[in-house]
């Protein structure tokens, strides 16, 4: 095959790589986007649609959501499929007394940051939802949450930016990224070199294979999430729905045990309901248990009574690129001068790629971010630099 | 459509419910089958709202999907008539 | 909750799958048959709906006769569990079970043998999901077990011998076929002859279904193909014209004729879904009929506990089922270290049978396939995806912007996505994949192969 130039290189052409080539493309760079499988081929095609930004922990991880949202509403009717985004709006169920206290302060901070959101007693959630079960404590609700079709999403942005002109390289794997004295010049394929000044690891759960061509050592793992698909049943919620225990479970160790109890629910354009999600370390094991899918059922059932009746059509696991304090990596690197890192979303790449795509467009065409990428670095892990 | 019986032997005459309609059915037949027999070949409606009837009759394409005594989507291919059966088509 | 072990778990209790039951009775074997169909018998042999004796089953050759035999045998067996399904395989030889009551629960084997057999696969048309639009074996099975015709004026269309061992069933039932469209021409079907003898014992049946049409004055025509079917909420009339030896319709040749039913079949995919979900290897086979269940000589998946019989090898019929089911048994009892009698011997025997076969396999997978050609005819508003309503159009767009093959697809169109689970459009696509001259890839499958109740699968985390 014959050799390539461009001005960027992505690797991975799930949502994060996708979102960074429309948005590198749109911007006017020469992009390669490749991927050793196809887009959504692995972790954005077994994942659930929410974009929710009650799920951030307040802050810069917040900031994110919300922005990311904006460009959502941008994107609507612009991509070559429909990303079916709707603005649904969130809730939090809660479940226990102690559940609820802790949503009272969390619900606090969420707002002192910015988000719109509000505490639902028992009474008014179950009106706004009739299906939440009678069990069901209070809610929190956000009218800024909403889903997405992740699927079309991720091939609307990889095809779209194949229309706008960029190279889409679909199953074919970089076996190296090319480097002279500290400066990247390109990348080796499978079947070709490219080259190119920017490299943009979006590989996801494989990012720590690409970082280390370069010598860079990533603390991303893979961590399995099951989920279940139910055959299209007439109007059942008409919001998407996280337990607080997800939360609770996410930002305070202790109650790690919670997670075990956690769902999350949302009904697609189609009628379908997804039911999330476990998470579980099992290095690149894709297969879906026994256990796992009963747990999803009965928790998923035991928040919306009705489930019971409704048939599971398919289960399905992915694995999300996890990183040990639950923020991505990205921005430039040390060492490796034109080396871009764009991964480790872990639940959040969906919610999170639209200005994960912009903010790397932003380093790359202005060398600066309106949303500041420290924190975002991976250097906080103390990574190893060969 | 009582022609479509190709025998005049046939096993016990019951009686089943078709969206609240009596309609009259012999015990061994199929829900699909005993359907067609009476001019009922619609059973489900598709996304975009046409209907849908039986297609592979053997549990395989869901396309004849009927609420059978309060189930929603059962194959009626695949279920045998009973007496005082309640089946109702045109559910999604 | 005790766990319930068996020495061998058959999946299918079709041809392949009662062979071999009987053998594992014989010889005092624990094992369990499951099926989803209330009865015994799979596709071909059916529960005739009052007496035994019955012209709804047509000729009886040897292999009708062995098999209603089996299944009076097994009708209320208890090592036959009916109306149950298997919803996965995990862990080599653990299988998640479905009973006839909606509960699942777990049961595991030393050995599994798959014999889950093959459906109908299809070449769209416009129309083609009208009521009354039907599969040939659709219109067989009502006919067979509910005694019950698929409609007043049945037109017969499609590919392959089914075509006319169906139409032949209406009218010698009393049932009217006006006309038989075959998509193969004379050529084509005339290979048959160059089988002989091995496949001479089919002949009878081809010959009384000829003539019982040719008597009741039934049009047949070869090369000619449906091109809509059109009514008002059902199949009123159907319009249909010659096609060219590259499958495009020969202009000016439509016509139209009235019909209340229509069947249709373009020949066979194996049902390979829950082998897949075991992760057995699948190959695809021009000769065999595509996808299919990758085996040795002794019927050994790539898993060396699970073996596979019947239609799921290789499309090739009834008689070819229960001959592998007898092989397939044959060798799981040796593999468990039951000695049966001449089993070398008997082994060495159907092997050859299976070598033998071989010619009627791509005799029949020939007839089956569609030219390129048809494609181009095909109007954008035909739906290819069935559960999700995706139309050609849609595919057609998806496949100009890029995607370029089926999981691409999938997650850019739905289709293959809805309740059956890809089962009726995989095979077209994969059709079409190839008309376009792109790769075709494994079908895919996740657990539950079939949809199930979500109370059901609650009550799996309880038996641990």
């Amino acid at each position: 095959m014959s050799n390539m130039t461009s001005d960027a290189v992505v690797i991975g052409a799930g949502v994060i790589g996708s979102s960074i080539a429309y948005q590198l493309t749109n911007a006017g760079v020469k992009v390669v986007l490749i991927d050793c499988k196809e887009p959504a081929g692995e972790t954005s095609g077994a994942c659930d649609g929410l974009v929710f930004c009650q799920s951030k922990k307040p802050g810069i991880h917040l900031q994110m959501a919300m922005e990311s949202k904006k460009i959502f509403d941008g994107l609507v009717g612009q991509l070559p499929f429909d990303m079916e985004y709707e603005n649904t709006g969130g809730m939090v169920t809660i479940e226990s007394e102690a559940e609820y206290l802790a949503m009272e302060k969390y619900v606090e901070q969420q707002r002192a940051g910015g988000l719109e959101v509000s505490l639902l007693d028992a009474k008014t959630a179950r009106q706004m939802e009739p299906a939440l079960a009678e069990t069901i404590v209070g809610a929190a609700y956000s009218p800024m949450d909403g889903q997405i079709n992740p699927l079309t999403l991720n091939l609307g942005l990889a095809f779209g930016a194949k229309q706008l002109g960029a190279t889409l390289l679909m199953r074919e794997g970089v076996v190296d990224v090319l480097c002279d004295n500290g400066k990247v010049r390109g990348v080796r394929t499978d079947k070709r070199e490219i080259s190119a000044p920017i490299v943009v690891n979006a590989a996801g759960i494989y990012a720590p294979q690409i970082a280390q061509m370069v010598g860079l050592e990533l603390p991303i793992q893979p961590r399995r999430g099951q989920l279940l698909i139910t055959t299209p049943v007439p109007k059942m919620i008409s919001t998407c729905m996280i337990s607080a225990s997800y939360i609770a479970s996410k930002f305070d160790p202790s109650l790690a045990a919670e997670a075990a109890r956690a769902v999350s629910l949302e009904q697609t354009e189609t009628g379908s309901l997804l039911l999330g999600s476990s998470r579980e370390f099992v290095g690149y094991d894709r297969s879906t248990t026994v256990e796992g899918i009963a747990r999803i059922a009965e928790n998923a059932s035991r928040v919306l009574p009705a489930l019971k009746n409704v048939q599971i059509v398919r289960a399905m696991a992915g694995l999300r690129p996890y990183t040990p304090d639950g923020l991505p990596i990205l921005g430039h690197v040390e060492g490796a001068s034109g080396f871009i890192m764009a991964a480790g979303h872990e639940g959040d790449g969906i919610a999170l790629c639209a200005i994960t795509g912009a903010l790397i467009t932003q380093l790359t065409t202005k060398n600066q971010t309106e949303i500041p990428l420290e924190q975002f670095n991976a250097s906080r892990f103390n990574c190893k630099q060969q | 459509m009582e022609e479509l019986r190709i025998q005049k032997k046939r096993g016990p005459q019951v009686t089943i419910h078709v969206n609240g309609e009596a309609v009259t059915a012999y015990q061994g037949e199929s829900v699909h089958a005993a359907l067609i027999a009476s001019g009922i070949r619609t059973l489900r409606k598709s996304h975009h709202g046409e209907g849908r009837g039986v297609l592979c009759g053997m549990g395989v394409c869901y396309e004849c999907l009927a609420t059978i005594n309060g189930v929603p989507n059962i194959r009626s291919c695949m279920t045998e008539v009973e007496a005082g059966m309640e089946v109702v088509t045109d559910e999604i | 909750m005790k766990s319930e072990h068996y020495d061998i778990v058959v999946v299918g209790a079709g041809l392949a799958g009662m062979a071999a039951a009987v053998i594992f009775k014989q010889h005092g074997l624990n094992f369990l048959v499951i099926d989803e169909n209330p009865h015994p018998g799979g596709q071909l042999i059916r529960k005739q709906p009052h007496g035994e004796q019955s012209s709804l089953d047509g000729y009886q050759d040897a292999v009708k006769k062995s098999g209603h035999k089996l299944r009076k045998e097994f009708e209320l067996d208890s090592h036959f569990l009916q109306a149950a399904r298997i919803l996965g395989i995990f862990e080599a030889c653990n299988l998640c079970l479905e009973d006839n009551q909606g509960q699942s629960r777990l049961i595991s084997a030393e050995y599994i043998l798959l014999a889950t057999g093959a459906r109908e696969h299809f070449m769209p048309f416009k129309g083609w999901t009208l009521p009354g639009v039907l599969a040939l074996g659709a219109a067989q099975i009502m006919m067979k077990s509910s005694g019950i015709l698929p409609g007043r004026k049945t037109v017969v269309a499609g590919a392959g011998p089914l075509l006319y061992t169906m139409a032949g069933q209406v009218v010698r039932c009393g049932g009217d076929v006006p006309l038989l469209l075959d998509r193969a021409s004379r050529r084509e079907q005339a290979a048959f002859f160059k089988l002989f003898p091995p496949q001479l014992a089919k002949l009878p049946e081809g010959l009384q279904n000829m003539l019982a049409l040719k008597w009741h004055g039934s049009r047949m025509l070869t090369r000619h193909a449906v091109v809509e079917a059109r009514g008002d909420g059902q199949v009123e009339e159907v319009v249909y014209a010659r096609i060219s030896r590259t499958g495009r319709v020969i202009p000016k040749s439509e016509a139209t004729i009235s019909a209340d039913s229509l069947a249709i079949g373009q020949g066979f995919v194996a049902n390979t879904e829950l082998a897949a979900s075991a992760g057995c290897e699948l190959e695809f086979n021009q000769n065999l009929g595509g996808w299919i269940v990758a085996v040795d000589e002794q019927l050994k998946t790539s898993f060396s506990r699970i073996y596979a019989a019947g239609e799921i090898t290789g499309i090739g019929g009834g008689e070819q089922s229960l001959r592998e089911g007898e092989l397939a048994a044959l060798a799981i009892a040796s593999a468990l270290g039951v000695q049966i009698g001449d089993s070398p011997l008997r082994i060495r025997k159907l092997q050859k049978y299976r070598q033998a076969q071989k010619g009627f396999n791509s005799f029949l997978a020939n007839l089956a396939e569609v030219p390129p050609g048809c494609w181009d005819d095909l109007p954008d508003e035909t739906i290819l995806c069935r559960c999700e309503d995706v139309s050609f159009g849609d595919v057609r767009r998806a496949l100009t912007l890029g995607l370029d093959s089926i999981s691409l697809l999938k997650r850019g169109t739905r289709i293959s996505m809805g309740r059956c689970q890809g089962r009726t459009c995989t095979p077209i696509i994969n059709a079409l994949l190839k008309a376009n001259k792109l790769t075709a890839t494994a079908p895919s499958i996740r657990f539950p192969v079939k949809p199930v109740v979500l109370s059901a699968l609650e009550c799996l985390g309880h038996d641990q």
